[in-house]
């Protein structure tokens, strides 16, 4: 490198005119301030103009939405945005704008950052997330908004009151809950009566209490074991007749789902993400949640669960009779498949008594995991018979500034969950159909939907709204949500690659999670950031 | 009078503005795009970044900081301020220190020996150095793809784990080679190093290759017969005459591949996205048990939306702390390879690289 | 003829000399066979991913040794579902699409584009450097080559926030605009320049050409071996690269993605037996361009990087 005679006078020089270019940036733009009072509605201008009716006169108002809902439900999602506009034609209309739900959070807060000018009206995004953007001023709190321009369509008393607490923050209301949904278990009852190891004599073949799902999952393993286990495959165009299955193929269930179980064992037990303040860790010393972990730990040790891997094949030939998935799937792609025409006709391994008996003749089902993580002790609490789901839910950005706008969006809030077409059915129920349950109790009440559980398996096991707990709203969700994400598949990983053989040595891998998160939050909340 | 004196001096004015533009305005015109890119993209992002590192930056609120007290050095310095990540960065600065020890003298040695094979001309040669240096231009997702295949547990179909069912671990990317205890503090050392010392074993060192074997070429035939004449053997030869006649190439090798591993980040983020897990570290930027000081900054600035709207200025500390340990390396190889070429040799060996071709 | 009367002079002696002292060639026959095993292990990993990528994802589950050849033949399944979103009907997870085309032309224009600007803009830049006499010229040069010891990692931190705050956030122009600024390959090409006579360039002075076409008529001819060299280099380091691209649009929407960093994610999520094949083919896809650049040019890549070894 040709340096030299130069060097030295080269770099001093530079130093000098730089750090003359380096006082020139002190200076630097304006940026917005951070410190706006999230409570406050001052930025919005009272626009408002009142019909003859004293209706609010939308004038032809557009609503940019942001939504985080993706395939396979975003096509029924985006019908009911055009029926919406085609209602409010001339007055209100949406442009949806659908963002995975990897990149939503990402995109949502460069927008902010960047080109403010760009953000959306109206947030519609998982209800966890309410508070987080609450306390970072990204929303309107809507109870004082609508108070201030007195609108009051909406009946929140219909709301659940378990789906419904995610949305407050500062005992302020952020974000209008639309619907609930969470993980369910898909479950071979074919198998389960076929071997005799039903509940209730051999009629009830989901398990209600951890101590069913617990026994369950053993006599399945001594059976698979001592070569007495009868499976069928149904997967379309196989042999249907039953066969043994061969014990070291066989596992009665695969490791659970990373994160939506592990929070369904943490409320059923009474535990909470955090404290009230939101800033200490709470999770990690449930006695629920960390049974959670230890169960799977012995039931890994005990062959009652396999590892995670390709177990939809497994599941459809047999050779496991649990496993756990996002809902949707259930009723667009294993419902038609699995429970397939062919098990209802007789020949290829299927008798006229299997093509009479529903069980036989529907051998998948599924269910949500209301209770299976409950201890003994906790039963019998209020939220014994409960689980976690997460949901969708409306906000309102600070992106909008005129009064109109807002009450615009509150419109649409209230079409979208509580609004009936012509035929009195409701627009929330049409949207339930593409898997989720309505977190409003009218809704999930009426006629329309009642009929509609009956034909939608996915609906069915996701069951009654009522059981649904939903994320206790936290400041900082992001950090403690991963901390018990990575609880979960540090112990699951660790039981994969043999670094966790013991009880105990998960429950170190959740302290020193914890411990780790509790560092980071105590960073975040200190305010010497 | 007064009008002839005012035209004559505003032509010689303008006649000197017009040879002042001659001269200058097309410095001007060729210089300025790239003095301003520089000066734009180079000199002030990199005092920016200083300032960032030194402020309580936001980055979605640029303008409004304020002077920090070194907050974020103490926090990469000091362990009693954020004795996580302090363990976390310092974790991944010994990961990539330890890591480059083991890889330097590879990337140098092999090539090396294989531009002293090459450098006798067998048969086919030119193939052989073409198949040689193909590795090194492979994009590094595509060979994190051979490798993850390689890797991957026999129950998803690895390679390695279905064709030697019992060589290695189970599961390459999650258990841990061996753990021991300097005092409490646990030294944990993952399985995934190995594919990711392999990958960087396959394609890290190619151009050093073809650096090395060029430079073999030009040690003149002379002191070869010379040393001929005085009886030396091979191996004395190899020691006495190549390594010195290359020592130029060796010097630039050695420093270019320390600066390269220094700033190890793709092939441990293709692989493994710095995991597995190490639970005590889990959240803290680059708390992987194969982070590196590049994983650390990338963790903060890229990787988690959450860091970077946080701990932003410290990504841009540890990338300043990672840019002083860079440049001092740098600054020592400048200083050993000063003055070694002056513009005349230069332009001698250019001109026999053109024979070349 | 003279030309050729020297060369069979210079050849006779030499033809002379072989054959007075022959030696069967032991080092020679040694090295070859090393090299010729070495090169087949080294290239071995190519084909695992250009046969990986060719099998069904059936195969890739089910007979995950039978590499070569796959177990049911030849397919370009695993593209299909890459390009074109064809899943095979029993694929239910992961078959989201991904916008490839949106990367791939984002990675032609962050290295196609962007080297061709970088060689416009460094090559007048190195002209004005070594032909053009200016007041401190060695002083900014040598200020330019002084900061070639602060490494890409330092700057790109603040050039992140800044070419963010100046509205380039959702735009791909910003993937090739900070690279414009480089020393290195500037000082690369100017080295170059330096062998050209300066005598050819001060005559075409004297007859008072203008400084544009003395760079087009005579440096630029001259020295385009140079600029070529380059040119590979900055393709292949624009397509290659990861960090920048993932720093800047990795949290975002993934539209403005490059293939490396779209790539890296979908290797990421396809750890799964079924979806190896995809990875594999995301591999090749991401290879093919280089390696056909690499084919083509592979004698001037592999001499411009000796000559820009020797040179430093």
């Amino acid at each position: 490198m040709k340096l030299n005679k130069h060097f030295t006078v080269a770099l001093a020089s530079s130093f000098l005119t730089i750090s003359a270019l380096s006082l020139a940036n002190c200076g630097g733009n304006t940026g917005n301030n951070g410190t706006d009072d999230i409570l406050s509605i001052d930025t919005l201008t009272n626009d408002i103009e009142y019909d003859e009716n004293n209706e609010v006169i939308f004038p032809g108002v557009s609503l940019d939405v942001w939504t985080i809902i993706g395939d396979p439900d975003l096509s029924t999602f985006k019908g009911l945005i055009d029926d919406f506009n085609m209602e409010y034609r001339g007055q209100i209309h949406i442009n949806l704008r659908n963002i995975g739900h990897y990149d939503f959070y990402g995109s949502l807060e460069n927008t902010w950052a960047y080109e403010p000018e760009n953000a959306p009206d109206v947030l519609i995004m998982h209800n966890e997330k309410t508070a987080e953007y609450a306390a970072r001023g990204y929303m309107y709190p809507l109870d004082t908004l609508m108070e201030e321009f007195d609108w009051n369509k909406i009946d929140f008393s219909n709301v659940y009151e378990n789906i419904d607490r995610s949305q407050f923050y500062s005992n302020h209301r952020f974000g209008i809950p639309i619907d609930g949904h969470g993980f369910i278990m898909n479950i071979r009852q074919d198998i389960i009566k076929k071997n005799g190891l039903g509940f209730d004599n051999n009629t009830r073949f989901v398990p209600k209490t951890r101590e069913e799902f617990q026994s369950l999952l053993e006599a399945l393993r001594e059976k698979a074991d001592a070569g007495t286990l009868l499976v069928r495959n149904i997967t379309r165009g196989q042999d249907h007749s039953w066969k043994v299955v061969n014990g070291a193929e066989f596992y009665p269930e695969f490791l659970q789902s990373t994160d939506p179980d592990g929070l369904g064992a943490l409320y059923a037990n009474g535990g909470s993400m955090a404290d009230e303040t939101g800033k200490t860790i709470t999770f990690g010393k449930n006695k629920g949640f960390q049974t959670y972990l230890t169960d799977q730990v012995e039931r890994f040790n005990e062959k009652l669960m396999g590892e995670a891997g390709v177990n939809t094949e497994a599941f459809s030939s047999g050779k496991t009779i649990f496993f756990s998935e996002g809902p949707w799937w259930t009723s667009l792609n294993y419902d038609p498949n699995m429970n397939n025409s062919e098990l209802r006709t007789v020949g290829n391994g299927v008798t006229q008594e299997e093509v009479n008996d529903p069980v036989y003749a529907y051998p998948l089902t599924a269910s949500n995991t209301a209770g299976w993580w409950t201890l003994e002790e906790n039963e019998e609490t209020e939220n014994g018979s409960k689980w976690y789901g997460n949901g969708h839910a409306i906000s309102i950005t600070r992106h909008v500034t005129s009064a109109t706008t807002a009450l615009a969006a509150l419109e649409f809030a209230n079409w979208l969950t509580q609004g009936t077409n012509d035929k009195d059915e409701y627009y929330l129920a049409e949207w339930s159909e593409a898997g989720h349950v309505p977190a409003w109790k009218n809704v999930y009440e009426s006629e329309q939907y009642q009929a509609l559980l009956e034909k939608d398996l996915t609906l069915r096991a996701l069951g009654d709204p009522a059981n649904i707990i939903s994320m206790e709203p936290l400041q900082y969700e992001t950090t403690i949500f991963n901390a018990l994400a990575n609880a979960v598949s540090s112990v699951q990983s660790g039981l994969k690659g043999g670094s966790i053989k013991t009880t105990e040595q998960a429950l170190t891998a959740l302290k020193d999670v914890v411990n780790s998160a509790q560092g980071s939050l105590d960073l975040l909340s200190s305010g010497i950031l | 009078m007064e009008k002839e004196v005012i035209l004559e001096e505003y032509s010689r004015k303008r006649s000197k503005a017009i040879s002042l533009f001659k001269k200058y305005g097309i410095v001007v015109l060729f210089l300025a795009p790239f003095m301003i890119c520089f000066i734009l993209f180079f000199l002030y992002p990199f005092f920016y970044g200083i300032w960032i590192s030194l402020t309580n930056f936001k980055l979605e609120a640029p303008g409004v900081e304020t002077w920090n007290d070194f907050r974020w050095y103490k926090f990469l310095f000091d362990k009693t301020s954020q004795p996580l990540l302090f363990e976390s960065f310092w974790r991944a600065v010994g990961h990539t220190i330890i890591f480059s020890i083991i890889m330097i003298p590879l990337a140098v040695l092999v090539p090396l020996f294989l531009a002293i094979l090459i450098n006798s001309k067998p048969v086919g040669y030119k193939v052989f150095r073409c198949l040689i240096y193909m590795p090194s231009i492979i994009p590094l997702t595509a060979a994190g793809s051979i490798f993850t295949l390689l890797f991957l547990p026999e129950q998803t179909s690895g390679l390695l784990a279905t064709l030697f069912p019992n060589f290695g671990p189970k599961e390459w990317f999650l258990e841990s080679m061996f753990t021991f205890n300097i005092g409490d503090f646990t030294v944990d050392v993952a399985w995934a190093w190995i594919p990711i010392f392999l990958m960087c074993f396959w394609g890290g060192w190619g151009s050093n290759f073809i650096i090395l074997s060029a430079g073999l070429q030009n040690v003149p035939k002379s002191l070869y017969e010379a040393a001929d004449i005085d009886g030396c053997s091979k191996l004395k030869k190899t020691l006495k005459v190549t390594i010195p006649g290359i020592k130029g190439q060796l010097v630039l090798c050695l420093f270019t591949t320390i600066i390269g591993y220094l700033g190890l980040y793709g092939q441990n983020y293709v692989l493994v996205t710095g995991g597995p897990i190490n639970p005590a570290l889990s959240s803290m930027p680059g708390g992987g048990k194969t982070s590196t000081i590049i994983y650390f900054i990338q963790d903060i600035v890229a990787n988690n939306t959450n860091f970077k709207a946080t701990l932003y200025g410290l990504g841009a500390a540890a990338s300043i702390v990672f840019a002083i340990i860079v440049g001092i390396i740098s600054g020592i190889q400048m200083y050993c390879t000063r003055d070694r070429k002056t513009g005349n040799k230069i332009s001698e060996e250019f001109k026999s690289w053109k024979a070349l071709n | 003829m003279e030309s050729a009367q020297l060369v069979v002079n210079f050849a006779l002696p030499e033809k002379e000399k072989t054959r007075k002292k022959f030696k069967f060639p032991v080092f020679k026959t040694i090295s070859f066979i090393f090299l010729l095993i070495f090169c087949i292990l080294w290239i071995s990993p190519f084909f695992i991913m250009f046969f990986g990528s060719l099998r069904g994802h059936y195969d890739a589950q089910y007979f995950p040794s039978e590499l070569f050849p796959p177990h049911s033949g030849l397919t370009l399944e695993n593209f299909k579902m890459l390009l074109l979103g064809e899943y095979p009907d029993d694929i239910v997870h992961n078959t989201t699409t991904y916008p490839i085309w949106n990367w791939f032309i984002n990675s032609c224009f962050s290295a196609i584009g962007g080297t061709l600007l970088y060689l416009i803009i460094a090559s007048f830049t190195a002209y004005t450097f070594v032909f053009v006499d200016f007041k401190f010229r060695k002083y900014i040069f040598a200020f330019l080559i002084a900061t070639l010891v602060i490494p890409g990692t330092a700057t790109s931190v603040g050039n992140q926030s800044f070419v963010y705050s100046i509205g380039l956030n959702n735009s791909i122009l910003a993937l090739i605009i900070p690279g414009l600024g480089g020393v290195y390959g500037m000082y690369l090409i100017k080295t170059f320049f330096e062998s050209i006579p300066k005598d050819l360039v001060e005559s075409a002075k004297m007859d008072g050409c203008s400084n544009i076409s003395i760079f087009a008529k005579i440096v630029f001819p001259l020295g385009k071996t140079a600029i070529y060299v380059q040119g590979l280099f900055g393709f292949m380091g624009g397509w290659n690269d990861l960090v920048w691209p993932q720093m800047l649009f990795g949290a975002k929407d993934n539209h403005l993605w490059t293939l490396q960093v779209g790539m890296a994610y979908i290797i990421n999520n396809s750890k799964t037996a079924d979806l190896i094949g995809t990875a594999l083919a995301s591999g090749v896809i991401c290879f093919l361009p280089v390696l056909v650049v690499y084919l083509i040019a592979q004698n001037k890549i592999i001499e411009g990087m000796a000559t820009a070894g020797i040179k430093r």
